[in-house]
């Protein structure tokens, strides 16, 4: 972290000296207010006739209705922009240069070592207006190793990490060639293998000398030190990780698949936190008829009363591919608009451990804000700027892949000719 | 408001009555129901019939003979009908019902358990539908120990009250299904290049009989070693069962040997090549789940003469067992099939297998052999309620589940498809003459599908049963004025031949409802005028919707008169000479149209020579311009546009100065000798026009003749002379020309008489064309008279017509005297689903109507 936390620690600094002044003048060098003609704060305060957000040492210090400024700080005047809070990816395999090893069994492996900082996936999440993502191992695996909950900014991952244990992916749905039966027989047998080790807590201890790198990870799964991310394809495999969930004393999060509409009960009746597939509207077919229906996952999982998170896939060419797509698929399917925000802001957060940081504009957590240039649910919206920890790390009118994109094939050459 | 308060007050009272039964309902685990059908079958071998099963709170209560039970009032009830068969749920006694994936690489295995991958919250109705609901779920079939095996129900409260047992016992195998195991890889989970640069693939046992044998032996000698996982324990301490999977003879008798020796609670499953072992899997007292050789269906016979043979042998295993008194189960062979387990059970009854034994074997002796005969299997005071309501017989292959229950809910139920429905009847007259007793007919979307004493039955049809009823096709009233009221309610008179029936019909008039009520369902409305030439008379449906579907000929005949004249001779020759007229007009439209062939053909020769002759001028005149625009373009450049539009027209008026007159009607004076001029069209009548198609036979002449002077005469003129198709409306003395009517191929509508007075002597005119063979219909002549067809043929069968006879005539006959026979008149495939249901065989004193069905829709209930 070699930017961000120097400005801080000397802002920080700063502070210190000039004591007791602060109360009656806060604002430092550095320090700004971002006026909008539409503040939305991800936690339910929408101010529609404009706001002002005071961004002071990297995060939010307040936010009003209207154009003010008590604060006396630097104006930065966006009076056509909507300004929200940058949107949480709750599930990715973004920045990796592949989603799994071809192992099945490797607990030990971390993204911490594969993401590429520099990977095009992370401008792509700015463009989206998404700061804050949970990057792990894909599915197809067993115990997938481990991920990291990161802001898509920095020149290392260590820049990027917003919360070290993003969680150890466990994969409840059988890879390709096994049934689904070796693959919880194969989930118990490496859970039993590591209590009888030794017992988790000797694993954990780092004065231990002779424990064994490769159980440190499920290890700690087991003492509850670390969540478990688990990926299900059908509702069986939801059943199947609260089964080993209560055996093992589990701590743990949920992907689900499209097909796992028909484990809502199951879902409601544990209060399991989830979050919902890419694909929002699945095909369901009868078996005896063979007919088909769509669902509208977003829309029964909130008639259920299930408080609802949404992911994108970073591998899909079309809408899904960005998350504020998935919310306005949201709407479409009846959702309300908040509960729909909520879904790509506050709620991940929390289901991710991170609501402190990061998720709303609220007093105290991280200044990351995205200007768009109107409601982000429409498809005409655009974001214009974005801020993370109050530095501003993109700006569309510096975008050259996206000004080239728009220019549509052939620009390029054309301009050359010129 | 007024309205809405009463309404308030009710839902409110039904809100407090309901309480009490609710949260009796919610206590249970199940629910509380009445089944009542034609026969109950127990699995055991009881059949009560008529039969009824009560259950309260998912538990089975009373089981017995329908009189016998009664349940409180309020309890809903589901009723079979006197055709309705009740068997326990159907129970598989092994399965590979799991959600895909393969099998564990590992020879042995005994970890992996099928509960982990059986899906509680799967959508089981393809299970439900064919009336499973318990199963035994496999871990797999191709490893010498797969793991263990579970026993669920496929619907049910929660997985808790589903999962009968969890662990059911460990499957294993022997022989040759187990005998190729891959070779695996075992890599280990921390790449470390320096030892293992190579990771060698490590070959499993087994490939022989002996290896797997070895395996097992070893595995369940190692099981009450500390640490081993209970369930494996459970198996070798013989707690729990080892279901062993063995097919040839061989295997068996090598399965046979390692249950004895280990002492464990042995299994067999697959069973192919028992019959030569039957002796001693009786004396051993190991059961045997049976895989039914065949998948239903399919063909599945291989090139293998030897396997053939054992495989067809082997069909006949279950009748083998069972009289060595060998407890077996039966099952599908595979998942793909585990809808079919009633056929399997068809086909080992067709193979010897008492009705009794197979039921059993998919019901009380699968559940006994699973260990959850205390649950499920049979219908018993304290077992589960779960049953199957049958359309019939457990093992008539026409038999579909109607009804699924599983702890006395309601688990599936057939949806009521708009599809074939089915009526059967003591008596079903085809309407031909044929008559089925008893007998069947399907239809589906308004058509007729099949009819026959037993016609096929998709899944999913609904029947209509009439017991000692008939079932026959909507009568036709051949010659009525039914819907032609005209204005002011008077029958209309004589219609101009120019239109027909079919358009001044009014399809709204309520004659047609009134004659439909009565049975029926298509009539021949004719002009009721006294005319020479009456008009033209169509054929409509009196019920169904919309103008395409009630019409069902446009035009079905020349309605022409001949009787009650004073002077016949001057009718037959005023009808003669408007005949004439007609046929006059007719052909000199007949000329004018080939001679306008003709000379289009020629014009059109002309035109295109013209043309061409044009083209090369053009040509000509271009290449000309072309050389002048040269000189033209070097001279002033700038001004292009307006010199084309010049030079354009210039073109034009060259043209019309050269060619002369290209495109009048007029043709160059050199070549008139070839000329032709346009014919004139004949001034029209649409009147004459009108007759062209009786005049061409397309339809026939409906002359109305009563005495044998009147049909001499009609004879004599239209069938002799003009040599018309020709239907006699009236006939009363036909009986006495029945050669020369029969010869001419002369049919006669009887109208609106049956009995009439010849020589002084009643006569039933019916009877009489009946026997004489010759086609007849009958016609009320009236408006709303067709209401009383159904009573004239009651009358005339009194007067010794048959009553097949009656019906043929009324329905069938009438059809194809009148040209329509392809719509409607018979019960036949294709034909309009039009149809009377009738408490009783037709004419008979009981018999009412039922209903009546016009294209499949039923349009009228009778009282």
């Amino acid at each position: 972290m070699s930017r961000r936390p120097f400005t801080r620690i000397a802002l920080a600094a700063s502070l210190l000296l000039c004591g007791g002044l602060l109360r009656s003048a806060p604002a430092a060098s550095g320090d700004f207010v971002v006026q909008a003609g539409h503040v939305e704060t991800g936690d339910g305060r929408v101010f529609a006739q404009g706001g002002s957000v005071f961004v002071s040492g990297g995060r939010i210090e307040d936010v009003r209705e209207g154009y003010v400024n008590p604060w006396g700080a630097e104006v930065r005047e966006f009076k056509d922009h909507w300004v929200l809070p940058g949107f949480v990816e709750s599930h990715s395999q973004g920045g990796l240069d592949s989603a799994n090893e071809r192992a099945p069994n490797t607990p030990f492996v971390s993204v911490l070592d594969g993401i590429d900082p520099l990977s095009p996936y992370f401008e792509d999440l700015l463009r989206d207006g998404v700061t804050t993502v949970l990057v792990i191992p894909g599915d197809e695996t067993l115990l997938g190793g481990q991920g990291l909950v990161l802001d898509p900014v920095g020149r290392t991952v260590e820049e990027m990490i917003v919360q070290r244990d993003g969680g150890l992916k466990v994969a409840l749905a059988p890879r390709r060639g096994t049934s689904r039966m070796a693959q919880l027989a194969e989930l118990r047998r490496t859970f039993e293998q590591t209590r009888l080790a030794e017992g988790a807590r000797a694993l954990r201890d780092p004065d231990n000398d002779d424990r064994d790198p490769r159980q440190i990870a499920v290890g700690r799964l087991l003492a509850g030190e670390l969540r478990a991310v688990f990926a299900c394809d059908e509702p069986v495999d939801v059943a199947n990780a609260v089964k080993l969930m209560d055996t093992y004393k589990l701590k743990g999060l949920f992907s689900l698949g499209p097909a796992c509409a028909r484990a809502l009960p199951l879902v409601k009746e544990r209060g399991l936190d989830v979050i919902l597939p890419p694909e929002l509207e699945p095909l369901e077919r009868d078996p005896e008829t063979g007919e088909q229906r769509r669902r509208e996952l977003a829309r029964e999982f909130d008639e259920g009363g299930v408080t609802l998170v949404l992911q994108a896939d970073e591998r899909s060419p079309y809408g899904a591919r960005s998350l504020w797509y998935q919310a306005a698929r949201a709407v479409a399917q009846g959702v309300s608009r908040e509960k729909a925000l909520a879904a790509v802001t506050t709620n991940a957060a929390k289901l991710l451990g991170v609501a402190k940081r990061v998720g709303s504009l609220t007093k105290g957590l991280d200044a990351n804000l995205v200007l768009w240039t109107g409601d982000p649910f429409e498809a005409t919206s655009w974001v214009d700027q974005v801020f993370v920890e109050g530095e501003l790390v993109y700006e569309r009118s510096k975008d050259k892949k996206l000004a080239r994109l728009l220019r549509g094939p052939g620009a390029d050459t054309e301009e050359k000719r010129r | 408001m007024r309205t809405a308060l009463p309404l308030a007050l009710a839902a409110a009272l039904a809100v407090v009555a309901v309480p009490a039964a609710h949260a009796q309902d919610a206590a249970a685990p199940g629910g509380t129901l009445l089944v009542t059908a034609g026969e109950v079958h127990d699995g055991k071998g009881h059949v009560f019939a008529p039969g009824a099963v009560f259950i309260e709170g998912g538990v089975v209560r009373h089981v017995g003979r329908k009189e016998d039970i009664s349940a409180p009032g309020g309890v809903p009830v589901l009723d079979g009908g006197p055709h309705g068969v009740v068997i326990p749920g159907l129970v598989l006694a092994h399965t590979l019902h799991l959600a895909k994936g393969d099998d564990d690489p590992a020879s042995v295995s005994p970890d992996v358990r099928a509960i982990d991958g059986y899906d509680f919250l799967a959508n089981e109705k393809r299970a439900l539908a064919s009336g499973v609901t318990t199963l035994f779920v496999s871990p797999g079939t191709v490893r010498v120990v797969s793991g263990h095996g579970a026993v669920v129900k496929t619907a049910g409260a929660s997985p808790e009250r589903r999962t009968l047992i969890a662990d059911a016992g460990l499957v294993a195998g022997i022989g040759d299904a187990v005998n190729r195991p891959p070779a695996i890889i075992e890599p280990p989970d921390l790449p470390d290049a320096t030892k293992d640069p190579l990771l060698p693939y490590r070959a499993q046992l087994p490939v022989t009989r002996a290896g797997s044998v070895l395996l097992l032996r070893d595995l369940l000698a190692g099981a009450s070693a500390p640490g081993v996982d209970a369930a494996l324990r459970d198996v070798a301490s013989g707690k729990s069962r080892l279901f062993l999977g063995a097919q040839s003879q061989g295997d068996i008798e090598a399965a046979l040997d390692l249950i004895a020796e280990t002492h464990t609670k042995g299994v067999l499953v697959g069973g192919m090549g028992a019959a030569s072992v039957v002796d001693r899997i009786a004396k051993s007292g190991v059961p045997v789940v049976l895989t039914w050789p065949d998948r239903p269906g399919f063909v599945s016979a291989t090139g293998d003469p030897a396997a053939e043979e054992t495989r067809a042998a082997s069909r006949r295993n279950a009748a083998r067992l069972s009289a060595a008194g060998v407890s077996f189960a039966l099952v599908p062979p595979d998942e793909s099939a585990l809808d079919e387990t009633l056929f399997v059970c068809a086909a080992a009854e067709r193979a010897g297998l008492s009705p009794a034994q197979a039921l059993a074997a998919v019901t009380s002796q699968a559940a006994s052999l699973l260990g959850v005969d205390d649950r499920v299997g049979s219908l018993e005071p304290g077992k589960d309620g779960d049953l199957v309501l049958l359309s019939g017989r457990p093992t008539d292959p026409r038999s579909f589940v109607r009804n699924t229950v599983v702890d006395g809910k309601i688990a599936y139920e057939r949806r009521a498809e708009t599809g074939t429905v089915i009526v059967r009847a003591a008596q079903v007259h085809v309407g031909d003459g044929r008559v089925f007793a008893p007998g069947e007919v399907a239809f589906e979307g308004g058509k007729i599908v099949e009819v026959g004493p037993s016609v096929g039955v998709p899944p999913g049809a609904r029947f209509i049963d009439l017991g000692d009823g008939a079932v026959m096709p909507g009568l036709i009233d051949a010659f009525s004025h039914t819907g032609l009221a005209g204005e002011g309610g008077g029958v209309g008179g004589d219609l101009d031949t120019a239109i027909t029936a079919a358009k001044a019909v009014d399809l709204a008039d309520a004659s047609f409802a009134h004659v439909l009520r009565q049975g029926v369902t298509a009539v021949l409305t004719a002009p009721a005028g006294g005319g020479r030439v009456a008009g033209r008379a169509a054929v409509v449906k009196t019920g169904g919707d919309g103008r395409p579907a009630r019409v069902v000929s446009k035009d079905a005949g020349l309605v022409v008169r001949l009787s009650q004249e004073r002077d016949l001779d001057a009718a037959s020759k005023q009808l003669d000479g408007m005949l004439k007229r007609a046929k006059d007009y007719l052909a000199s439209l007949e000329k004018y149209e080939k001679e306008k062939k003709e000379y289009d053909a020629w014009k059109k020769a002309r035109d295109e020579e013209e043309a061409k002759q044009a083209a090369e001028e053009k040509k000509k005149e271009e290449a000309e311009k072309k050389s002048d625009e040269k000189k033209d373009d070097a001279k002033a450049p700038a001004d292009g546009d307006d010199k084309e539009e010049r030079g354009d027209r210039g073109r034009g008026r060259a043209r019309q100065d050269k060619g002369g007159g290209g495109g009048g009607a007029k043709p160059a004076p050199k070549k008139a000798a070839d000329e032709k001029t346009e014919p004139q069209k004949p001034a029209t009548d649409e009147s004459l026009q009108g007759y062209a198609d009786a005049l061409d036979k397309k339809v026939p002449v409906l002359v109305r003749a009563s005495t044998v002077e009147e049909l001499r005469a009609a004879l004599d003129l239209l069938v002799d002379k003009w040599k018309l198709r020709v239907v006699v409306v009236g006939g009363e003395e036909s009986r006495r020309l029945t050669e020369r009517l029969s010869k001419a191929g002369v049919g006669v509508i009887a109208s609106p008489r049956v009995l009439v007075t010849d020589d002084g002597h009643p006569v039933n005119l019916l009877r009489e064309l009946s026997i004489s063979g010759l086609p007849a219909g009958i016609g009320s002549d009236a408006y709303l008279g067709g209401a009383e067809l159904f009573e004239l043929l009651s009358y005339a069968v009194g007067r010794g017509l048959a009553p097949a006879a009656a019906v043929r005539m009324a329905t069938g006959d009438a059809a194809q005297l009148l040209g329509v026979g392809e719509r409607v008149g018979t019960l036949a495939p294709g034909r309009d689903a039009d149809l009377i249901l009738l408490t009783a065989p037709p004419f008979e004193a009981d018999a009412r109507v039922r209903s009546i069905y016009v294209g499949g829709v039923e349009v009228d209930r009778g009282e």
